[in-house]
């Protein structure tokens, strides 16, 4: 909320610098945003008093003045015609300057000397409306020779407050003085206007909706709509608000004051001698003020004349029954709606000063005296005669008290506040406190509406006694056990081995875009409604996408390798089920090479590059997996696993499917794995049995296999293992060979074991008999010992 | 004799410093030490000596064997010495090429803080909680006390899946579902992990990483709020850390505070950082609102309850000097790869 500094300080009394009431209120839990100047810097310029008007010889469209300042008179050219003897203007004379540094300086035009400048309001960059163009026209009371920004108190600053959600109170200068006053010690409540002298016409208004508690309108007859005086228009200028003319300025000036959002209709424009306040009906449209029309939902809460609607409450009027500039008759408008606007705005889009103030909450107990402030100013500041206030509802609010102990307020601060200096917080804010001893009861007036409980009420004497006084301590409780679960830490553990097999943790975006989704042949994600992008609107169902966008973006920066894996969800949609589904993958991808040494060839990465990784990981995380060919819709028919832990699968990897990388326009083998974690968390092996290591040496022995193609190295160390039986310690495959003198379609691995036995030394023999066995086994699975 | 026995030594003597290597040396121990050298020759002639002289003369010959082995032994090891050293400088490497080391990827740096965070709890006894990121709008809105067309939801623009299902805007409502199964029991957890507001610039990303703390217990007050806070921003920032807590409105808590460490760039004193303050604002907290316990089952006759919250990406663009929140999600590996080794 913006609100001029120098009403404030009018207002209250204080003797605070900007700088310090910024502080204060930043420490009552209101941050000031902004200190900004009302006016631009000007210097030079005075009051001064036309004495004397006359053309100019060699123009038509000039003037000769002789102006006064008190202290000396002036020559001075002007090209306005909005001037005459007797009147007060601001001078700029020689060496003030203006706005924009424009510096005046002692001139001649077409042959006369001017020594200074009359101004405009442009020319001093002030917002102002008036009866005409030309030269800004000051009181005629204004006191010549007085510095401008002294006199229209241009030096005035515009705090842009903070304000909380829940205090709509706030939003005016009755809740900000009453505030301020608490946290300076000295309540202060705003003066009401006096009773206006009223005449009866009568004009009824009902209600006939929930969401409009009380409802009050006057006529007021025989105004004249012109521009406000000049202290008027300073005044909303320094509260951020832009006059326009005097009726609708004093609605903006007294919801200012009090909180109290008015309505101005141009009475004679109404439909009917009545208002009724309803919800709008199916169908009922209305053009509003900034010329659309609308189309009114029974949601909406209408004002409504002879049947018609005329104003969207509190948000917005209707374009004919607006105030101008020929209105002579107005109908005042102060009522309260109730935070049901705050859809009504939301859907047509308008956000208002007044709509923000009906959503946080108005005070019944002001709209009567805001009704009656406005009708002074009016008759003060337009003529007019002021009518009878006619409502309907009631001003009652239901007032409350809350009930609370000084023991239970220390309690939740864990402080130690006496209980004078708490009475004396609330009753500072405007709270009537009762009671005896340590139980008081809180009498909460309508306009703090924000105190329903009586931790509101300790919240209030902690803001005032400062939250910077309130001691340190811990919680006392029970002593409690601060451990990672075990799939918590395991998330680490994952991190940590990852990144030791030279890949670099990432952290994409969860949601992706359509393209993305179509072009990795995903299956449907979950939709965002409102996304912020196009490009962001839907929740990934796979970890392929991120990987894909994520490998792109750095072979596009300049990488020649990608070595990346993430920790994250995946979402799909679960039609039975209230939420999507959620599952946590740990996915990576390999693209380019190896990172180089001096001592060896360059190695690209590969399927083995890449089953590296993942057994790292398994082993790392002591689970035993077995790797096997396995398909998956996403990747090279070829080149694709899957890693089992018994009958479970822990995830697929391989090559990203070329034609889902030339999709993407990448030119790479992209080397992918995407693993489940909850699976992984299943089986790793926590505990180890422990084996006494064997006293007896171990016997050696090489086999070189010669075999078709097609029979994979898993099938044949399956059969070593097998006919080997529990005395084959280890089978390790060090050499796979094709070509050559081999026959087309063979290849030739070479494998060496390792037989041991755990109590005595094996013989060469039972050796010789074990070997004869395996061999037999790898003939029949279709594999010879190479001659 | 002793004349002869003299002269060897003095002969032999000299020869045995000269040789030029362990094969000569070799050579000489021979001719002079061996069976058939010079010495034994010399000794040969003790029986033509009178009775009375040998044993004099037996003692000047194993003075002279004495000498000569010394000196045998010296020298061997000087050649050995010498030997052993003209290898090893053959050996030498160049230690500043690069080591045969297995490639070494980095762990991202919102993870090293949200683990460092989190170990700073666990060593105060919180457990960590875990939820979904896709929400229903009772967990992440009504039961924290923003109920539909609640004007402070517009705090926190949504992304909404449909009218009952969002991106969760906080972690918030993982603490609401541990409420749950908890109640009536003390609570002290933490909750991290991603959410999502409709937001994008510099300082805002439209999918962050959050913590949130909640602590329910009898007596629970908010001096205990400050002295926690107080003592994760010194164990995060440094031990000279102080906090600030400022009145603020939260729906979900009751009073409700927006905390600030001295700034970690100036610690203080007031710069460009901190728009001169000397503060910054790092997180939100509050008594947990009697509403939201209320809801979630447990009586706020008996217990009170803290909680707060805070921007895992905050505290890591204040710990690395980071100032476009966007550096953190783009996963340039340029980035990536300055993050080797841990947060401690
Ligand atoms: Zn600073």
């Amino acid at each position: 909320m913006k609100i001029s500094y120098n009403w404030l300080k009018e207002t209250l009394g204080f003797d605070l610098s900007p700088q310090e009431l910024a502080a204060g209120l930043a420490a009552a839990g209101f941050p000031v945003e902004s200190i900004a100047p009302l006016a631009p810097e000007i210097t030079g310029v005075v009051v001064a008093e036309l004495l004397e008007v006359k053309a100019h010889p060699n123009a038509d469209r000039l003037s000769l003045t002789k102006v006064s300042d008190g202290a000396a008179i002036y020559d001075v050219v002007c090209g306005a015609h909005n001037i005459a003897q007797g009147d007060k203007v601001p001078l700029a004379k020689i060496g003030a300057v203006l706005p924009g540094n424009f510096k005046i300086k002692k001139s001649k035009i077409r042959g006369e000397v001017s020594e200074g400048m009359l101004c405009s309001a442009d020319e001093l960059q002030l917002d102002l409306v008036q009866d005409s163009d030309g030269i800004l026209q000051l009181p005629k009371n204004a006191e010549i020779g007085r510095d401008i920004n002294a006199y229209l108190a241009l030096d005035d600053l515009i705090l842009d407050v903070e304000l909380t959600a829940n205090r709509g109170d706030l939003l005016s200068l009755r809740g900000l003085t009453t505030e301020i006053g608490a946290f300076l010690g000295k309540p202060f409540s705003l003066e009401g206007p006096k009773e206006p002298e009223t005449v009866d016409w009568g004009f009824p208004v009902s209600i006939e909706t929930d969401s409009c508690s009380f409802y009050t309108g006057r006529l007021i007859k025989g105004v004249q709509v012109g521009p406000s005086p000049l202290w008027l228009q300073l005044r909303l200028l320094a509260c951020g608000m832009r006059p326009v003319n005097n009726i609708v300025d004093i609605a903006n000036l007294v919801m200012l004051e009090w909180g109290q959002p008015l309505h101005t209709f141009d009475a004679d424009k109404l439909p009917g001698h009545e208002i009724t306040v309803r919800q709008a009906r199916a169908g009922e449209t209305m053009i509003t003020l900034d010329n659309k029309e609308r189309q009114l939902e029974p949601s909406m809460m209408l004002i409504t004349s002879g049947g018609r609607p005329v104003t969207i409450a509190g948000v917005m009027g209707s374009l004919d029954s607006e105030v101008d500039a020929n209105t002579t008759n107005i109908f005042l408008e102060s009522a309260v709606f109730d935070a049901s606007l705050r859809l009504t705005a939301k859907a047509l889009g308008i956000s208002s000063e007044a709509g923000s103030r009906f959503e946080k909450g108005v005070d019944p107990a002001v709209t009567a005296i805001a009704s009656q402030r406005a009708a002074n100013l009016i008759r003060e500041l337009a003529g007019g005669e002021i009518g009878a206030i006619t409502s309907a509802g009631t001003d009652r609010t239901a007032a409350w008290s809350i009930p609370v102990s000084i023991a239970k307020i220390n309690g939740l601060l864990g402080a130690d506040i006496p209980r004078e200096q708490a009475v004396s917080f609330l009753s500072n804010l405007g709270l009537k406190v009762e009671g005896e001893g340590d139980s008081l009861m809180v009498h909460v007036p309508g306009r703090r509406q924000d105190l329903l409980s009586w931790q509101d009420i300790a919240e209030e004497v902690g803001r005032l006694y400062g939250f910077d006084q309130i001691p340190v301590s811990l919680p006392k409780g029970a002593l409690t056990l601060g451990m990672r679960k075990k799939s918590q830490s395991l998330e680490w553990q994952v991190r940590e081995l990852l990144a030791g097999c030279g890949l670099h943790e990432v952290m994409p975006y969860s949601f992706i875009s359509p393209e993305m989704a179509e072009k990795s042949w995903e299956e449907s994600g979950v939709e965002i409604s409102n996304p912020l992008t196009r490009e962001a609107s839907i929740m990934r169902s796979s970890m392929l996408p991120s990987l894909l966008e994520t490998v792109a973006y750095n072979l596009a920066h300049g990488q020649d390798s990608v070595a990346i894996f993430e920790v994250g969800n995946v979402f799909r949609p679960e039609p039975d089920s209230p939420l999507p589904s959620q599952v946590l993958r740990v996915a990576g991808a390999l693209v380019g090479r190896e990172p180089r040494h001096w001592q060896q060839p360059v190695v690209s990465y590969d399927f083995f590059a890449l089953k590296g990784v993942v057994q790292q990981l398994l082993l790392g995380l002591g689970i035993e997996a077995e790797i096997r060919q396995e398909p998956h819709r996403q990747l090279h028919p070829g080149r694709c696993a899957a890693a089992f832990a018994g009958n479970i699968c822990l995830g697929h990897f391989g090559q990203v499917h070329p034609a889902i990388v030339a999709e993407w326009k990448l030119d790479a083998e992209i080397w992918v794995f995407d693993l489940d974690f909850l699976a992984l968390a299943q089986n790793t092996r926590q505990i180890v049995q422990f084996i006494p290591p064997s006293r007896y040496p171990a016997i050696r022995r090489d086999l070189a296999l010669e075999t078709n193609e097609d029979i994979a190295a898993g099938t044949l160390m399956a059969i070593i293992r097998e006919a080997g039986g529990e005395l084959l310690e280890e089978v390790e495959c060090f050499d796979v060979y094709t070509g050559g003198n081999l026959e087309p379609g063979g290849k030739s691995l070479a494998f060496s074991l390792s037989f041991r036995h755990p109590e005595r030394t094996l013989q060469d023999k039972e050796v010789q008999g074990l070997v004869d066995k395996i061999i037999g086994s790898l003939e029949e699975g279709g594999a010879r010992l190479r001659s | 004799m002793e004349e002869k026995l003299k002269a060897l030594k003095e002969q032999a003597l000299p020869a045995i410093s000269a040789a030029g290597d362990l094969t000569e040396l070799e050579e000489i121990r021979l001719s002079v030490l061996g069976k058939k050298g010079q010495l034994t020759n010399v000794l040969r002639q003790m029986g033509s000596l009178p009775p009375e002289e040998r044993p004099l003369m037996g003692k000047l010959a194993n003075e002279v064997r004495d000498a000569l082995e010394a000196a045998l032994a010296e020298r061997r090891r000087d050649l050995v010495r010498e030997e052993q050293r003209q290898k090893l400088a053959q050996e030498k490497v160049d230690v500043t090429l690069p080591g045969r080391r297995p490639p070494r990827g980095t762990i991202h740096p919102l993870s090293h803080v949200r683990r460092r965070i989190e170990d700073i709890f666990l060593g105060m006894g919180y457990t960590i909680e875990e939820g979904p990121e896709i929400e229903t709008d009772y967990y992440n809105f009504v039961a924290l006390n923003l109920p539909k067309h609640h004007p402070a939801r517009d705090m926190q623009d949504t992304f909404y899946i449909d009218e009952e299902t969002v991106l969760r805007t906080h972690t918030s409502p993982v603490q609401v579902r541990t409420m749950e199964k908890m109640r009536p029991a003390p609570l002290k957890m933490i909750c991290p992990g991603k959410v999502y507001r409709k937001d994008d610039d510099a300082t805002h990303s439209p999918m962050f990483l959050q913590v949130e703390g909640l602590v329910i217990d009898k007596g629970i007050t908010l001096a205990d709020l400050k002295g926690t806070l107080l003592l994760f921003a010194q164990q995060m920032f440094g031990p000279e850390q102080e906090i600030r807590l400022r009145p603020s409105f939260f729906p979900f808590t009751e009073p409700s505070a927006e905390v600030d460490i001295l700034c970690t760039a100036c610690g203080g004193q007031g710069c460009r950082m901190c728009g001169e303050t000397g503060w910054l604002e790092i997180l939100g907290a509050g008594m947990v609102h009697p509403q939201v316990l209320k809801m979630s089952g447990y009586d706020p006759a008996e217990v009170s309850g803290f909680a707060f919250g805070m921007g895992i990406d905050r505290v890591a663009m204040l710990v690395y000097g980071i100032t476009d929140i966007r550096h953190l999600y783009q996963n340039d590996l340029r980035t990536l790869k300055q993050f080797q080794g841990g947060l401690s």
